[in-house]
C-alpha cells in the first residue's frame, strides 16, 4: 500500500503533459520499431486477446533468425513497450561424449545463409511465409513462417456468485529452419499475449551417421540387439539477449536468492514448515552465474515504473543444472556483459578486433554492467533413443523471459477482476450486492446506527442529496483522536481511495466505518508506528458529496476521522483515478465514452513520460 | 530503377542466369548452387526448388541472385562499376541483394582488398559475408553492413564496415584465429584436394562405389551435395595443430539418397592446400 505517493504524482504528470499531447496524437506516432525497419522486416502483430507484439526480424548468416527493437504492448496500453534491443542465437556447440567431434555450427557452419532452409507449406500450415535474401547463391527464399497460435488456458478462476473468468491464450510465433549436417534446426520465438517470450531452438533431422562406437557407456544401442552404439552427445544453445526495458537508458540485473531461515512455522499442515527468506542483490559487473535451486535473476529499468509503482523489469526462466560444465565455453547458464559491437557470438567470436574470443574473455574485465547484455546457456544431453532415427522427432531446448511487473495487473485481465489490487481483505466484491435488503419497502426508513444500509440507490445518480449532517456521531468513548489523511480529496463512484491513519497503538485492531449510511469497510492492524493504511473501492452507489471516515482503535480506542467527497466524474477527477489505479476500465465504464479520449492521452502521455530523453532511434 | 548490378560491359549475374526465362513466370529459386572450383564444377548445397511469385516484369536486384564467390568471373568485386542501391533500406531491415552488391564493389576498391590474396592465390581477399552491422550501436539510422573477407595472403580475417547510405567504407579490423565458416568455392576446392589425396581418394572411391553399385567417383561427379564446416583445434596431437590460425574445413559429402560418406577422419588444410588425416 505504498503506492499512494508515486501514484499521484503520477497522476500530476499526466495532468501537466497528457492535455498537451493531445493534439500530437498517438494515432500519428511513429513507434521505435517502426521507426529501424519496413515492409517485409517489420512484424507488428495484434493477438486475439487484444495485447500487440512488433520487431524487426532479419537473417544473419551465422546466427540465422535475429529479432530486432522487440515491443510489447498490453491490451490497456496506448503504445508499445520495448523489451529486447536484439536477441539472436549465439552459439550452438555440439562435442560428442567419444571426445572425438565437436561442433560450433553458428560460427564455423552457420545457421542462416545457405544453411537456411525455404518454408514449405508444412512447415507454416497456418502462418504468412515471408522472404528474405539469404545468401549470394540463391538469393530470397522463403525463409519464415509467422502466425499466430494458440497457447491454450490463459487464466481461470471461478468466483462464486460471481463469475468463471476464464480465456483461452495465443502467440506470435516466428520461426525459421536451418539444415546444419544431418541435422535441421527449427528456430522458435514464441511472444505470449500477456508479455511472456519463448525462445527455443527445435533439432530434427538424423543422429550423426559417423558417431558410432562399441564402447557401450558413451552411446545408446540402435538398431537390432546391442551392437551398434550411437554416440550420445550435447547441444548447448547460447542466445544473446539484449535487453532495452522500455527504452532503458540503464537497466540493473538483479539476482533472487531464495534461503531457508532455519526457523519453521508450525501451523502448516507439518508443523515444520520452512520460513524462506528471499534477498534482492544487484548483479553489478560482468560474469557468468549457475542458476542454483532458489535462485533466480532479472534485469530491470529502474526508470520505468508501472502503475503500482513497481519496476518494471523481465525474468530469465532456465533449466537448471543442464549446462555443459566442462568446458570454459560452456561452463554457465547465464553469463552477464556489457553490450559491445565486436561481442557477438559466445565462442569462436568471429569480429577480427575479439577473434575467436568468447563469454569468457568477454568478462575478464570485469567491466560494470549498463547496457546488459545476458548470454543464455541450454544444455541439452542427447542420450539417443531408438525413437530418434530417421526422422528424428524434434526434441527442443530453451528459456523463457517473463515479465515481472511490467504491467500493474495482469495485461488480460477481466474487467469484473480489476478491482482486485493487492490485499483486498475487507473489500466487498463490487460485482454482487455487498447486502440484500432486508426491510419490506413498506416499513419506515428508521435505520438505526450500526446496521448496514437499508436504503440503496439503484443507480450511482445524483439522485440522493449529501447528508452531511450529524445524524450519526462518532463513538465520543475515543479520548485521543488520530489523523487520517486520503489518497485524494475527491472522488468518483466506482474508484479507489486510499486511506492513511495514523496514532493508533501499534499492533492493535482498528475498524473502519464510513458515513452517514454506515458502511463497515473492515478491520485493519495498525503497524509498528500506529499507522493504518488502506484502501478501499468507493460504492458505486454512494451519494455525492461529502463522506466521513471513522477509524476506531479497538484497544485504544482512539478516533480518527476525516472527510471526503464524492463527485461526478470530471476530467481532473479521471485523470487521478487513472493516476491512482492505472488503467482503470472499471472507472472509464462509469463515466462514458467521451473520457476514453482522454484516457488514451494519459496512455500516451505515460509512453511519452517514459521515453522522453531515451534517446529513440528515428530513421 | 536502376539495376546497380550487373554492371555495364559485364555479363549478366551467372547465378540469376537462364532462371528468369520470362519474367512473368515464377522464378525458381534454391536450386543447385554451380561453384567453379580450380578444375572441377560441383553441386554444392542442393536445396528443394522453391517457386515465389514474381511481381514485376523484370528481376528486382534488391532480391535477385548475385555472384557468390569474390573469385567468380562475374563478382561484384572484379565488376568495373556498381550503382548504389535503388533504395536503401532502413537501419534494421533485412538484407538487399543490390546493397550486397554494392558493398561488395566497394570494399574491392579499398587498398585493404587489393593487398590480401585469394583461396586460388589471387589477388585480393576472398569474400566470405555480409551481415548488418548491429545498428543498436548508432543512432543516426544510417544504414550500415558488416563484411567478412578472408586473407590468404596473410591468414587473416578481414571485415568491413560499410555505411551503404553514405557509401563508404568507415572501419576496416583484422584479425587472427577466426574461422567462419567456409563458402561453396572453398567446399569445392577441399573436395578437389581430398579426392585428389590418394589416401582419402582410394577410401572415398571405394565407399562412394559400394553405395552405387560400382559407380567411379570423380570430381566431375555431381551426385553429391558437399557442405563444409571450418575446423578449429587447440590440440596437437594429429598434425592439424596449425588450424585455427591457418584455415582448415571439414566437409560432409551426401550422396543422392542420403548416405553420408566418411569424410570425418579428415580435415583439408585451405591455408596449404594439404590434407590431414584426423583420426
Ligand atoms: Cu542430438
Amino acid at each position: 500500500m505504498l503506492k499512494r505517493f508515486g501514484s499521484l504524482a503520477l497522476a500530476g504528470a499526466v495532468m501537466a503533459g497528457g492535455l498537451l499531447l493531445v493534439p500530437a496524437g498517438a494515432a500519428s506516432a511513429q513507434s521505435v520499431t517502426e521507426a529501424s525497419c519496413s515492409g517485409d522486416s517489420l512484424v507488428k502483430e495484434t493477438l486475439t486477446a487484444g495485447s500487440s507484439w512488433e520487431m524487426c526480424w532479419r537473417i544473419d548468416t551465422y546466427r540465422g533468425l535475429v529479432l530486432d527493437k522487440v515491443a510489447y504492448q498490453p491490451r490497456d496500453e496506448a503504445a508499445p513497450m520495448m523489451v529486447l534491443d536484439s536477441i539472436a542465437l549465439a552459439q550452438l556447440n555440439v562435442p560428442y561424449d567419444t571426445g572425438a567431434t565437436e561442433y560450433n555450427d553458428v560460427t564455423t557452419y552457420q545457421v542462416g545463409g545457405r544453411r537456411l532452409q525455404a518454408i514449405t507449406d508444412v512447415d507454416c500450415p497456418t502462418g504468412e511465409v515471408r522472404s528474405a535474401w539469404t545468401d549470394a547463391a540463391r538469393g530470397e527464399i522463403p525463409a519464415i513462417c509467422i502466425g499466430e497460435e494458440d497457447s491454450g488456458l490463459a487464466y481461470r478462476t471461478n468466483i462464486t456468485n460471481d463469475a468463471l473468468y476464464a480465456a483461452q491464450g495465443s502467440d506470435l510465433v516466428l520461426h525459421t529452419v536451418s539444415r546444419i549436417g544431418w541435422y535441421e534446426y527449427q528456430t522458435e520465438y514464441r511472444f505470449h499475449d500477456d508479455g511472456e517470450v519463448s525462445v527455443r531452438l527445435g533439432a530434427t533431422g538424423d543422429l550423426s551417421p559417423n558417431d558410432y562406437t562399441n564402447v557401450i557407456n558413451q552411446g545408446w544401442p540402435l538398431g537390432e540387439g546391442d551392437t551398434d552404439f550411437a554416440v550420445n552427445h550435447y547441444h548447448s544453445a547460447f542466445w544473446r539477449v539484449d535487453f532495452g526495458i522500455d527504452g532503458a537508458e540503464s537497466q540493473v540485473v538483479e539476482k533472487f536468492d531464495t534461503d531457508p531461515t532455519g526457523e519453521v512455522g508450525t501451523t502448516g499442515d507439518t508443523g515444520r514448515t520452512p520460513i524462506l527468506d528471499t534477498q534482492l542483490t544487484t548483479v553489478d559487473t560482468e560474469g557468468k552465474v549457475f542458476v542454483e535451486n532458489r535462485e533466480a535473476y532479472r534485469v530491470v529499468n529502474p526508470d520505468s515504473i508501472n502503475a503500482d509503482g513497481h519496476a518494471r523489469s523481465y525474468e530469465i526462466i532456465v533449466d537448471r543444472d543442464q549446462a555443459y560444465n566442462l568446458n570454459p565455453e560452456t561452463d554457465y547458464d547465464i553469463a552477464f556483459t556489457s553490450a559491445k559491437p565486436d561481442e557477438v557470438h559466445a565462442s569462436y567470436n568471429l569480429i577480427p578486433q575479439k577473434a575467436n574470443q568468447g563469454v569468457s574473455d568477454y568478462i575478464a574485465d570485469g567491466e560494470s554492467l549498463e547496457d546488459p547484455v545476458a548470454w543464455v546457456n541450454v544444455g541439452f544431453h542427447h542420450i539417443n533413443r531408438d525413437e530418434d532415427q530417421s526422422p528424428m522427432p524434434i526434441h527442443w531446448q530453451g528459456f523463457t523471459l517473463y515479465p515481472r511487473d511490467v504491467t500493474a495487473q495482469n495485461p488480460l485481465i477481466p474487467e469484473g477482476r480489476k478491482w482486485v489490487n493487492g490485499d483486498m481483505r475487507g473489500v466487498p466484491n463490487p460485482n454482487i450486492p455487498t447486502t440484500p435488503p432486508t426491510t419490506p419497502p413498506t416499513t419506515p426508513p428508521t435505520t438505526p446506527p450500526g446496521t448496514p444500509p437499508a436504503t440503496t440507490p439503484p443507480t450511482g445518480g445524483p439522485t440522493t442529496p449529501p447528508a452531511d449532517g450529524p445524524a450519526t456521531p462518532p463513538t465520543d468513548g475515543g479520548t485521543a483522536t488520530g489523523t487520517v489523511e486520503f489518497g485524494s480529496n475527491e472522488v468518483t463512484p466506482g474508484g479507489t481511495q486510499s486511506v492513511t491513519a495514523s496514532g493508533f497503538t501499534p499492533g492493535e485492531s482498528v475498524g473502519a466505518v464510513l458515513h452517514s449510511d454506515p458502511i463497515d469497510l473492515g478491520t485493519y492492524v495498525a503497524d509498528e508506528n500506529g499507522d493504518v493504511e488502506f484502501q478501499f473501492l468507493v460504492p458505486t452507489d454512494l451519494p455525492l458529496g461529502e463522506h466521513r471516515l471513522v477509524l476506531t482503535g479497538q484497544t485504544s480506542a482512539v478516533t480518527a476521522e476525516g472527510t471526503f467527497t464524492v463527485a461526478a466524474a470530471t476530467a481532473a477527477s479521471i485523470f487521478t483515478q487513472l493516476g491512482t489505479t492505472g488503467s482503470n476500465a472499471n472507472v472509464l465504464a462509469t463515466v462514458g465514452a467521451t473520457l476514453l479520449l482522454l484516457g488514451a492521452a494519459l496512455g500516451f502521455a505515460g509512453w511519452y513520460r517514459r521515453h522522453r530523453g531515451s534517446g529513440a532511434v528515428l530513421a | 530503377m536502376k539495376l546497380p548490378f550487373p554492371p555495364p560491359g559485364s555479363d549478366a549475374g551467372e547465378a540469376g542466369e537462364g532462371r528468369t526465362p520470362s519474367g512473368r513466370a515464377p522464378r525458381v529459386l534454391g536450386i543447385a548452387s554451380i561453384a567453379t572450383s580450380a578444375s572441377a564444377v560441383i553441386v554444392l548445397a542442393v536445396a528443394s526448388q522453391v517457386a515465389v511469385h514474381a511481381t514485376s516484369d523484370e528481376p528486382d536486384p534488391a532480391s535477385a541472385p548475385i555472384a557468390a564467390e569474390s573469385t567468380d568471373e562475374h563478382a561484384p568485386e572484379k565488376a568495373d562499376a556498381v550503382a548504389p542501391p535503388a533504395a536503401i533500406p532502413a537501419a534494421y531491415d533485412q538484407l538487399a541483394g543490390d546493397e550486397v552488391s554494392y558493398v561488395r564493389f566497394l570494399v574491392s576498391r579499398s587498398a585493404d582488398f587489393a593487398a590480401g590474396g585469394d583461396l586460388f592465390g589471387g589477388a585480393g581477399l576472398q569474400y566470405l559475408s555480409t551481415d548488418v552491422a548491429d545498428p543498436s550501436f548508432h543512432t543516426d539510422g544510417q544504414r550500415r553492413l558488416s563484411l567478412l573477407y578472408y586473407d590468404y595472403a596473410s591468414n587473416e580475417l578481414v571485415s568491413f564496415v560499410v555505411n551503404v547510405t553514405a557509401g563508404t567504407i568507415e572501419e576496416v579490423q583484422r584479425g587472427s584465429g577466426s574461422q567462419p565458416a567456409p563458402t561453396d568455392a572453398e567446399t569445392g576446392l577441399a573436395w578437389d584436394l581430398l579426392l585428389a589425396d590418394g589416401a582419402a581418394g582410394a577410401e572415398l572411391g571405394a565407399e562412394y562405389a559400394a553405395l552405387t553399385g560400382g559407380a567411379a567417383l570423380t570430381p566431375e561427379t555431381d551426385t553429391l551435395e558437399l557442405s563444409a564446416h571450418s575446423f578449429t583445434t587447440d590440440a596437437a596431437s594429429f598434425g592439424a595443430e596449425s588450424c585455427g590460425v591457418e584455415r582448415c574445413v571439414q566437409l560432409l559429402a551426401q550422396v543422392s539418397g542420403g548416405a553420408f560418406l566418411t569424410t570425418s577422419t579428415y580435415v583439408v588444410n585451405l591455408s596449404t592446400k594439404t590434407v590431414l588425416p584426423v583420426s
